[in-house]
């Protein structure tokens, strides 16, 4: 398995420390989270990767985790498998009260737009079989893309299936949708949720077929 | 620039034909609309393009763990750090 970090734009060493150890993609500046994650996504198209595993930086996801979502995806079970903590338990982690209300309207609005019940839409614990690498290379959304995500490919006609993990508190850093900033990403997520409703699904012969 | 000439909007719907001259204040509003509507348009796109092309700069430019290796210790990097 190749490790691969993305750095984006980061400016506390994290590029050097990390291209000692794996292969590392320094972007020349902070392009957010959808345009990181599409880098990785470009990586693993580029270079033939069958799976593509997306773990956050910031240590919630256990390695020890990646298996599941890799058997999943492999089985056939799933073109994207998302690690969800609310289907196990997770004994070290806790949500606060305001997230744990983002999470449920948006688990509610999911569920209306897709008719499945996905229970935690904001995981960024994923796994990506070959034709969604693809989707994904060819476009993904920019700002806090991961609800958005099982509602496009559910759209174009994607397997999208939860395998439960266990997660920790995160290790470093703090959440860049706290406070004030939780209630606008539950509203901006909303909005690019209906708006995608307009948007036409993903061309699947085109993504397939470059 | 309507509050530093008043009559503007009056000498606007006598050029365009107005009658009322309310309505060339609307009219006004819609073009305002309509230009900051293509502007918006222009930056995402441009945006878009930038982050595509930084993008390929960190594909173009990634760095391996072997590659660490095969420098001489105090060899400058390729972005120049040491």
């Amino acid at each position: 398995m190749d490790v691969l970090v993305v750095d984006d734009g980061s400016t506390d060493g994290t590029a050097r420390e990390a291209s000692n150890k794996s292969r590392t993609i320094s972007l020349p500046f902070n392009v957010g989270i959808g345009g990181a994650m599409q880098t990785g996504y470009r990586y693993a198209d580029l270079h033939g990767y069958d799976i593509a595993i997306q773990v956050d930086g910031d240590g919630q996801h256990r390695p020890c985790e990646v298996k599941k979502l890799v058997d999943t995806v492999l089985s056939g079970e799933a073109d994207l498998a998302v690690g969800s903590r609310f289907l196990s338990n997770s004994p070290g982690y806790k949500q606060n009260p305001m997230r744990q209300l983002g999470a449920f309207f948006l688990r509610g609005m999911l569920q209306l737009l897709t008719g499945r019940r996905i229970t935690d839409c904001t995981s960024g614990f994923r796994a990506a079989n070959r034709k969604v690498i693809r989707a994904f290379a060819h476009w993904y959304p920019e700002d806090y893309p991961e609800p958005e995500v099982i509602l496009l490919l559910h759209r174009a006609g994607y397997q999208v299936t939860e395998v439960p993990v266990s997660m920790r508190q995160r290790r470093n850093g703090s959440s860049s949708i706290s406070g004030l900033k939780g209630v606008f990403y539950v509203m901006k997520v909303s909005l690019c949720l209906l708006l995608d409703l307009a948007r036409r699904p993903w061309d699947n012969a085109k993504v397939n077929g470059r | 620039m309507l509050a530093a000439w008043q009559d503007a909007v009056g000498v606007i719907a006598e050029l365009l034909g107005i009658q009322y001259t309310t309505f060339s204040l609307l009219c006004l509003t819609a073009f305002l609309f309509v230009m900051i509507f293509e502007l918006l348009t222009i930056v995402s796109v441009q945006e878009q393009k930038i982050n595509t092309l930084s993008q390929m700069v960190g594909l173009l430019t990634e760095k391996r763990p072997e590659q660490q290796d095969e420098k001489q210790p105090g060899q400058a990097s390729d972005d120049g750090r040491p």
